[in-house]
């Protein structure tokens, strides 16, 4: 089925590529069980496509992936990581969160094979790891552009912050919000650590409304999100809400009769769903259309782009792809078409795109601003 | 106060038997003598003797006959109309009601009435010869209804040969799609039309004739008819009318005549008037205005019909969809345009002021000296001769528009260049970069700028310097940039400004003559020649056009988009207002609006530039204003 997509949409715009014989071997460690479950198996859904629009290499080079579950468990990560390096893998894409990823960036610099992280946005990830490329925006600037757009674009001075102490993700973002938004002249007025889904007490919301709070910062996984609306809604508070990526992707994932409670919300991301497409775009649009399945989430989109631009770096590099050549020219690539538009991978590992501040509209991303 | 008659007959046709009893039970006490219809048309002399007044219930066709046989026996009459002969009711005003119908027709005293013959037919409501769309149908239609069913009848009209002689002899040549004989016709349209003027005791007939000559015309004129507005003092434009006591109508070929609504003869058709020949009992209301109307006479209103050398170029033909026109229905105004296309000294030295005006406006990017340079500009003229010249295939005018014109395009492009070789400073204004980057908008005032020339034109009554100013706005400017170009030798410079002009001119050009087209002026006989001219004008114009429509389009599309695009430069956020994308000298410059709370360092420019030039292929000039929020 996937093959057939390849003639529909990939023949017309590639040459006939002979098959050379040869195997290149892709690690795809995802979190295919556990709570990430559905972020694995839709970010491994988008790894596909893109293998199935560019089976073969330039050189004729087939890529063949070899996929590890690993259980939504960093410590799982690490032992698929270790069975993917003794199987010579080539390179490995890594679907899933900091957390996890996280975990492997040590092991990572020990095997010395290069990691394509699709999702993770922790700042640490890079730091001092050669190895290591991080295809999605770096959290830092994540909550600069969160804090600044609501400090300096909508003139809002009071928030409130929510963070998950125990992910590293959501403590990081939390963190560089409040010291952003305070350096900008805004007062956080109340940080709350949330430990379990219905930890946030109403009395507590209510003192952010009578305090005046006019924003909620919310870097949390998407059930506290749920959690804090429902909460919004019984004391009929309303303020503006601001939330971080992937959120309606888990939303429409793993709680999709309750998207409607996060209507009007914004959130910042690597896509908008409104967005004109590069043609590379358009053809994973395409693709996901002869498989009559909406596409259905920015891990989806990160996961083809991973792939592809992993794709790149292995048509530049000569066989036996080294893995201190497919390094280097994956730290090089400066123009990929993405989904949406031009990305490119600084000397740092970090991915150059822009961030999208969307607002949630009818289970949709509808595009707010975009920042550079 | 009326009274009644003592008796009266009473003829009946099969279908009216049943009125027997109303008639025979009248109220008003009158002794009736029931007369089937066969046996008294059989004799009608046996029955009429002994009585005086015959009330008459029968087809429209009998009650014709009764009535010639009224004008012969010197009987009045009372009609009885049934309830499907609402025609009939509406035309003597009578109700519906049995008994006051009965009471009306046995009144004693019916007033003198003529009756109209054609072809020795007795005409009781109208006839029609050949397509009159709208004007035959009745009043009983819906307006949407009635519009929807003419639309397709205009279309398919023709101006046939007709000529129409007089009591008097006199002779009208002439060519129509249709004509109407009116009495006195309650339910069509076309009484409105001769409502005020006839009545059915003032000797006369009334002949409306349609000879509209475009679709467009006709269309006008009926909008302006269903108008409750309508006046009906003068004679419309489409429309002849001609009040006489008799009337021969010859067509060829012959074409049928319908005599109220029946095919019963066809042309040469005479019709004649029988003055006050029958005795009508009628309605109190129009009882009353014929006892008050006053002395009709005789009118002929030809002068909208086509005659003479017209006559010859319109017969034949389905009317075209816009109107066209003769050179002697528009003589003033044509020889006006052929003044217009003459090179005079006035126009060279309004050329070369107007021209050093807008260029010392421009350079020193003041739009109220340009303004005033459009003033004195006398561009119009040459132009909007050139336009008409093109519509009526005039190639002499066309030719003398066209070289006025490249004098004055000459005149301007050389002043503009030597001005600007005195000025050693070499700026480019804003003024100036409007005219280097022209966009859809600017079509749009050439094309509006043409329409005015020859709108304002063709009506003396109109201040045309009003027209010529709009079309100096499309044309002084940027040939006057071009003419700074030329100074400077700055041929990209020159080529962009002249793009624009050039495109402006002939939208211009084109404009003017389509207006000229609607507005009728175009000539009877069009040539494929003409529509090749303009054709290939159409395909030149597109060339630059689609060359600018691309650029503007990919330009606007950029701007628009980056009034969504924000930057976070050294942890400073920028809001872009506005972004607008030139070409200047060859360099592609960007002039970028930003709001910013914070003020940028040389570190944080750099910075920013560098994101945006990312994100084009071209290298840029980038150019920032900020303003800040606080």
């Amino acid at each position: 089925m996937l093959l057939s997509i390849v003639l529909v949409v990939g023949c017309s715009r590639e040459l006939v590529i002979e098959p050379s014989g040869r195997t290149v071997k892709i690690g795809v460690i995802a979190p295919l069980s556990g709570s990430d479950e559905a972020v694995g198996k839709s970010g491994l859904q988008g790894v596909e496509l893109a293998r199935a629009l560019h089976p073969l290499l330039h050189n004729g080079d087939q890529l063949e992936l070899i996929i590890e579950d690993d259980q939504t468990d960093p410590e799982k990560a690490v032992e698929a990581l270790d069975r993917l390096d003794a199987q010579g893998v080539a390179a490995i894409l890594v679907l899933s969160l900091s957390n996890t990823v996280l975990a492997l960036s040590e092991q990572a610099r020990r095997h010395g094979r290069p990691l394509l992280a699709t999702i993770a946005t922790h700042p640490d990830l890079t730091r001092e790891n050669p190895h290591l490329v991080q295809l999605s925006f770096d959290d830092a600037l994540q909550a600069a552009v969160a804090a600044l757009f609501l400090r300096d674009e909508l003139l809002l001075s009071r928030a409130a912050v929510f963070s998950e102490p125990d992910a590293a993700h959501s403590k990081f973002l939390a963190d560089e919000f409040i010291s952003q938004f305070t350096e900008a002249n805004g007062t956080v007025q109340d940080h709350v650590q949330m430990s379990g889904t219905n930890s946030l007490e109403k009395t507590r919301l209510q003192a952010m409304k009578e305090d005046g709070v006019e924003v909620l910062y919310l870097p949390v996984r998407a059930e506290h999100v749920l959690h804090i609306a429902r909460r919004m809604n019984e004391i009929n508070w309303q303020p503006r809400v601001m939330s971080s990526d992937g959120l309606l992707s888990e939303l429409l994932l793993n709680h999709a009769d309750e998207v409607h409670l996060a209507q009007n919300f914004m959130a910042t991301d690597m896509h908008s769903s409104l967005l004109a497409k590069t043609s590379y775009g358009k053809d994973i649009v395409t693709a996901y259309e002869q498989l009559d399945q909406p596409l259905g989430s920015t891990f989806t989109v990160l996961g083809s782009e991973g792939l592809s631009i992993l794709f790149t770096a292995l048509n530049r590099t000569a066989p036996p792809y080294a893995a201190r050549d497919l390094q280097r020219q994956l730290r090089r690539i400066k123009h990929f078409e993405g989904y949406a538009g031009v990305i490119a991978i600084s000397g740092n590992g970090k991915a150059i795109r822009p961030v999208y501040v969307n607002r949630i509209t009818d289970r949709k991303l509808e595009y707010v601003v975009k920042v550079y | 106060m009326s009274g009644y008659v003592p008796s009266a007959l009473f003829v009946y046709g099969e279908e009216s038997a049943h009125l027997l009893d109303a008639v025979n039970g009248n109220t008003v006490g009158a002794d009736i003598t029931p007369v089937a219809l066969g046996s008294f048309l059989e004799a009608p002399e046996r029955y009429v003797t002994d009585q005086a007044h015959v009330v008459v219930a029968a087809e429209l066709a009998d009650i014709k006959t009764i009535l010639s046989l009224a004008r012969q026996h010197g009987f009045s009459v009372g009609l009885l109309p049934s309830k499907s002969q609402k025609q009939l009711r509406a035309c003597y005003d009578l109700p519906a009601d049995p008994e006051a119908l009965v009471n009306i027709a046995l009144r004693d005293d019916p007033p003198v009435m003529d009756l109209i013959l054609l072809n020795d037919q007795v005409m009781l409501f109208n006839a029609v010869l050949g397509r009159l769309p709208l004007l035959e149908a009745g009043h009983d239609h819906s307006r949407i209804g009635l519009v929807l069913y003419s639309f397709w009848r205009m279309l398919r009209l023709k101006l046939q040969a007709c000529t129409f002689t007089l009591a008097s002899g006199r002779r009208i040549d002439t060519a129509a799609c249709g004509c109407m004989i009116v009495q006195k016709h309650e339910g069509s349209l076309a009484s409105r039309l001769v409502a005020r003027d006839s009545s059915f005791s003032d000797g006369l007939l009334s002949l409306v004739i349609a000879a509209p000559m475009s679709v467009m015309a006709y269309a006008r004129f009926l909008a302006e008819f269903l108008s409750s507005k309508f006046k009906h003092t003068k004679v419309p434009s489409t429309l002849g009318y001609i009040k006489n006591s008799r009337i021969d109508i010859e067509t060829q070929p012959p074409v049928p005549v319908l005599i109220d609504g029946v095919p019963v003869t066809q042309t040469p058709l005479h019709g004649e008037v029988q003055p006050e020949a029958v005795r009508i009992n009628v309605g109190d209301r129009l009882r009353k205005e014929l006892s008050g109307a006053g002395a009709v006479t005789e009118r002929v209103e030809v002068k909208n019909l086509p005659q003479g050398r017209e006559l010859s170029k319109v017969l034949d033909k389905h009317i075209p969809l816009f109107g066209y026109a003769s050179e002697d229905r528009f003589r003033d105004l044509f020889l006006a345009l052929r003044e217009d296309a003459r090179i005079t000294g006035t126009y060279v030295i309004l050329m070369i002021l107007s021209t050093l005006l807008a260029t010392v406006g421009l350079f020193l990017s003041s739009s109220s000296v340009v303004i005033g340079a459009m003033l004195l500009a006398p561009l119009m003229a040459p132009i909007v001769s050139l336009a008409m010249g093109i519509v009526r295939q005039d190639d002499r005018l066309a030719v003398k528009s066209i070289k006025k014109t490249i004098v004055g395009v000459l005149i301007a492009l050389t002043a503009a260049a030597l001005f600007s070789l005195l000025i050693t400073h070499k700026p480019v204004t804003p003024e100036m970069q409007a005219r280097l980057n022209p966009t859809l908008l600017d079509l749009a005032v050439a094309i509006l700028a043409g329409i005015a020339g020859a709108y304002t034109k063709s009506f003396k009554e109109i201040l045309q310097s009003l027209a010529g100013v709009a079309i100096a706005v499309a044309l002084v400017p940027p040939l006057a940039v071009a003419g700074i170009g030329l100074g400077r030798a700055d041929f990209p410079f020159f080529f962009q400004a002249f793009l624009l002009f050039s495109t402006n001119l002939i939208g211009i050009t084109l404009a003017g003559a389509l207006t000229f087209r609607i507005l009728g002026y175009s000539p009877v006989v069009r040539n494929k020649r003409g529509m090749a001219v303009v054709a290939m004008l159409l395909v030149l114009i597109s060339v630059p056009l689609m060359i600018s429509y691309r650029t503007i389009v990919e330009t606007q599309t950029t701007e628009k988009a980056w009034q969504q695009e924000r930057f976070l430069v050294g942890g400073k956020y920028l809001i872009v207002e506005k972004a607008e994308l030139r070409n200047l000298l060859n360099h592609d410059v960007l002039y970028v609006n930003i709001l910013a709370r914070e003020p940028m360092d040389r570190s944080d420019l750099a910075e920013f530039k560098e994101k945006i030039q990312r994100y084009f292929s071209r290298r840029l000039i980038v150019r920032v204003k900020v303003t800040y929020i606080l």
